[in-house]
């Protein structure tokens, strides 16, 4: 089979172009990320006290914390389920507020389940988008048993 | 056809006497196979960085693996492919977020060095073969 680019400078012109588009790609997605979770983390941190119902949090967990609270999700068990929020205790030691709207969908192994099912220390893992509040507004919880 | 070319079909190629050929031979091998081992015991000093890393800073790994979110986020999507299709940024998002990074590059370097150590001794036995038909 006759190679598509016969010449050796067009070839390394071509493999550069391609490295600096990847390098490009990976360099505009990764600004993206971390702007999110910075923009996530931000909301969090000024509606902390609000969100939380004035608490704030365990002090000796603050230590083994990851750097920022995922904006997308939380998996850990949960604190407390008032109204439509939950807060949740994730595994990266984040209390994040979670609000339960009309479209999320609430599932466990059994099916499909609702918010009384959810109850103060359950294993869940939540799914959603971040909202200007530093909420997570799920769009699925899934129930988790509690063996680990 | 050019010049060279011409005279290459129409000359006749001398043959070198039999100890110089020899020598030549002997002395192409062994740059050779000094350029093979180098490369070798780079592969395999290579391959022992990565490894002396994993066992330095493997229940740190193994705790990242574990605890990744990325493995989390991975189990919702098997579990619940529907919410996850209908949300797809969002899903996009969250998988490009979680990315456990560390993992991933020592596993590739791991792997890279392996294939090359491997490549390497292949490509060394091959030169042995090759220069060893040679002078006998």
């Amino acid at each position: 089979m006759q190679p598509l680019i016969t010449s050796k400078r067009v070839q390394i012109v071509v493999g550069v172009l391609i490295v600096l588009i990847l390098m490009s790609l990976s360099f505009v997605a990764g600004s993206h990320v971390s702007e999110r979770r910075l923009s996530h983390f931000s909301n969090w941190r000024n509606n902390y006290p609000g969100m939380m119902g004035g608490r704030w949090g365990d002090r000796g967990s603050m230590m083994n914390r990851a750097p920022m609270p995922l904006p997308n999700g939380v998996f850990g068990r949960i604190l407390s389920a008032t109204g439509t929020t939950l807060i949740i205790e994730g595994q990266d030691h984040f209390e994040q507020n979670v609000l339960v709207t009309t479209s999320t969908a609430i599932r466990s192994d059994q099916g499909t389940a609702t918010f009384q099912d959810l109850r103060v220390d359950q294993r869940v893992s939540v799914f959603g988008r971040p909202t200007e509040q530093g909420q997570i507004e799920a769009r699925l919880i899934r129930l988790l048993s509690d063996r680990p | 056809m050019n010049e060279r070319a011409f005279l290459k079909e129409h000359l006749a190629i001398p043959e070198a006497p039999a100890h110089l050929a020899h020598a030549i031979t002997t002395r192409i091998e062994q740059v050779a196979l000094r350029r093979i081992w180098m490369e070798v015991s780079l592969a395999a000093l290579g391959a022992l960085g990565v490894l002396s890393y994993v066992y330095a800073s493997s229940s740190l790994l193994q705790q990242e693996i574990q605890e990744s979110s990325f493995i989390q986020f991975t189990r919702l999507f098997v579990s619940d492919p529907d919410i996850f299709l209908s949300n797809i940024q969002e899903s996009v998002w969250s998988f490009v977020e979680t990315i456990p990074m560390q993992s991933i590059l020592l596993g590739l370097g791991l792997s890279l060095c392996a294939v090359c150590f491997v490549g390497f001794v292949l490509r060394l036995r091959q030169v042995r073969h090759q220069f060893s038909l040679h002078l006998t």
